[in-house]
């Protein structure tokens, strides 16, 4: 039996597998990927997202694959853009990275992505320095669907790749995203994703990052409404000399349960990992937030998980960090807080209202420095923290 | 009209009378020192004239310009031109002075820039907000942040307070010009040490446990301050 049959063998039998982690809101209506070239969906126009401008794109509304891209410079030089099916017909060797870093069966969530799976296959050959992002797109108009996308990202040695995802919804629904990144050595990458989804929607997020020595991810994840729910907690395994900035940002609008965190393994001498999570919790949420550090060698690791309660919310914040290598450095802040009263009163002061001054604090609380991004991205995701902090105070 | 007019003002925080029916006048372009031992009272009155949250008047009026303001947010006051430059302003996380700075210049339509320059802040424009600066830094920064909005009435608080020779000479330099620029100011100093270096103070006012205990002229009044302290006001001046 090939590994794709075994796959779909695995991921059949787990579809009654409840998941260990954050809700489980049940499988809506599955559908298979179809291509249907249009338009993409307007809430991710109005996210300012569009897969069809940078080095090359994908978009997916519902099962439906509305377009897929690269430009002609790139494609010459070997980047690979396609719906994940099509490689997987097209591109023997993709077996070597489909579902090798994440189970199929690891829960219904995962077995229904397996059996159904819409989303993209993105390869950078070694070498190759993409001087303009990648842009993915995902939307759900479709009441009551599930839709499962499985991202398999492969950037070759050398490579150099900037990857923007953004997903939004219109409807009730489930979002399934199943991302498998493999960076080989030395290759650079920043994965920028922002996610905003309306009431009664939740998201179920499974992404696990192979980090090949010396290289080097800024992944920045930036949710301005956290729906009815998520369980998201992205998982990376770094090995010798690997960096590694994480900075995430989540609004846990009310009523909301938020299961969040990250897990970062160290593997191999000089890597260095900083982990930074914010949490906006608004009144009527619940949010735990998991980070953990495991340092099998010796490596430096900072993380530092900080929430705001913008009401009566729950938050819980569950450090762990494990060093198995006596040189290991790493260390933890958590802290929990309220907007301070003397800032808003310092800020009035100053000639801003009281929502002004506010948002002006979450803005501070929030705030996200790129450290690589482009510009142009990094000017993305300015304006979605900016909008994200109006709409925590409006 | 008098720029600025209190009348028996009383002024409380959290329940706790700090202001005890305090009545004074500043006119357009005037330069005035509130002295006082500490916890007299200074730093409220001026959080009070500014409508600081969480300073509530009790009773009396705050005239501005003919204006009742006494009900009016402290932004509101802003926009009217009265500006308070804190003593020991909090740290805004995550924002730099350059941030903070290009949202009011956006409204005020001063130049941030050529500002930052003149009272030697370009260096820290891109640091956080009062965050991890120095107290000569901090005090520096303040006074830009505030000078940005265009006051008509510069409220200091306590400029001098921790700040070495040199750099009470440089505050008192910038203050004269903005004095000179027509901006009035009530300048909050507890030792005193900034008075001799402005090149005008046009009057003194001395609280004392809430009450106001002299109003008048500075000369004669601030030395025997300087030399005896603020026991001389004990039973009244």
């Amino acid at each position: 039996m090939g590994w794709i049959e075994e796959v779909v063998r695995r991921a059949e039998r787990a579809l009654d597998k409840p998941p260990s982690f954050g809700l489980d809101p049940g499988l809506g209506k599955l559908l298979e990927p179809v291509e249907a070239w249009g338009e993409e969906l307007d809430a991710l126009k109005r996210l300012g997202v569009t897969a069809r401008r940078g080095a090359g794109g994908f978009a997916q509304t519902d099962n439906k694959i509305v377009y897929v891209g690269v430009a002609e410079a790139y494609r010459k030089l070997g980047v690979i853009i396609m719906p994940l099916r099509e490689a997987l017909k097209k591109i023997p060797w993709i077996e070597k990275y489909y579902w090798r870093l994440l189970p199929p069966d690891l829960d219904r969530y995962t077995a229904a992505t397996a059996l159904y799976e819409g989303g993209t296959f993105i390869y950078i050959p070694p070498g190759v320095k993409v001087r303009a992002p990648i842009n993915v797109a995902y939307g759900v108009g479709l009441e009551g669907e599930t839709q499962t996308v499985h991202n398999v990202i492969v950037v070759g040695e050398g490579a150099e790749v900037d990857l923007f995802y953004a997903c939004g919804a219109s409807v009730h629904g489930v979002h399934v995203g199943v991302t498998e990144l493999y960076l080989e050595p030395r290759a650079k990458a920043t994965y920028t994703m922002v996610h905003s989804w309306p009431k009664n929607f939740y998201l179920r997020a499974y992404t696990k990052v192979s980090m090949g020595e010396e290289s080097r991810l800024e992944y920045y994840y930036v949710n301005i409404s956290s729906g009815a729910g998520i369980a998201s907690k992205p998982s990376f395994t770094m090995r010798r000399g690997a960096r590694l900035h994480l900075d995430t940002v989540i609004r846990v609008v009310e009523g909301s349960k938020v299961y969040t965190g990250a897990r970062v393994v160290g593997e191999g001498e000089g890597v260095r990992a900083e982990v930074l999570s914010k949490v906006l919790a608004h009144h009527g949420s619940y949010t735990l937030n998991l980070v953990e550090v495991e340092a099998n060698a010796d490596i430096e690791s900072h993380s530092d998980c900080k929430a705001l309660l913008l009401g009566d919310a729950t938050v819980e914040t569950v450090p762990k960090i494990v060093a198995r290598s006596p040189k290991a450095q790493l260390s933890h802040e958590a802290s929990i807080g309220v907007l301070s009263e003397d800032a808003i009163a310092y800020l009035e002061s100053k000639g801003f209202s009281e929502e002004e001054a506010k948002s002006i604090l979450v803005y501070g609380f929030i705030a996200i420095k790129p450290k690589t991004l482009p510009p142009p991205l990094a000017r993305i995701l300015d304006s979605m923290l900016q909008a994200l902090a109006r709409q925590a105070v409006g | 009209m008098p720029l600025l007019k209190l009348e028996n003002l009383h002024v409380s925080i959290g329940g706790r009378k700090i202001i005890d029916n305090v009545s004074l006048e500043i006119e357009s372009g005037e330069v005035h020192l509130l002295m006082g031992p500490n916890g007299a009272g200074k730093s409220t009155l001026l959080k009070a004239i500014a409508g600081v949250r969480g300073v509530e008047v009790v009773s009396g009026r705050i005239l501005f310009e003919g204006e009742e303001i006494t009900g009016l947010h402290a932004w509101e006051r802003v926009r009217r031109g009265i500006v308070l430059v804190w003593q020991n302003p909090p740290g805004i996380e995550g924002v730099s002075v350059r941030e903070l700075a290009e949202k009011i210049s956006r409204r005020s339509g001063v130049d941030y820039r050529s500002l930052a320059e003149k009272l030697g802040v370009a260096e820290l424009l891109d640091r956080e907000v009062h965050r991890r600066l120095s107290g000569g830094e901090m005090r520096r920064v303040e006074l830009f942040l505030s000078l940005l909005l265009k006051p008509k009435l510069l409220l200091v608080d306590e400029v001098d307070s921790g700040v070495d020779v040199e750099n009470i000479a440089r505050l008192a330099q910038v203050l004269d010009e903005v004095r000179e620029q027509g901006v009035s100011l009530l300048i909050v100093t507890h030792s005193g040490a900034i008075a001799s270096r402005l090149s005008r103070v046009d009057r003194l006012h001395v609280l004392y446990r809430g009450r106001l205990v002299y109003s008048g002229d500075p000369r004669g009044v601030l030395d025997k301050i300087l030399s005896q302290g603020y026991k001389v006001f004990a039973g009244g001046c």
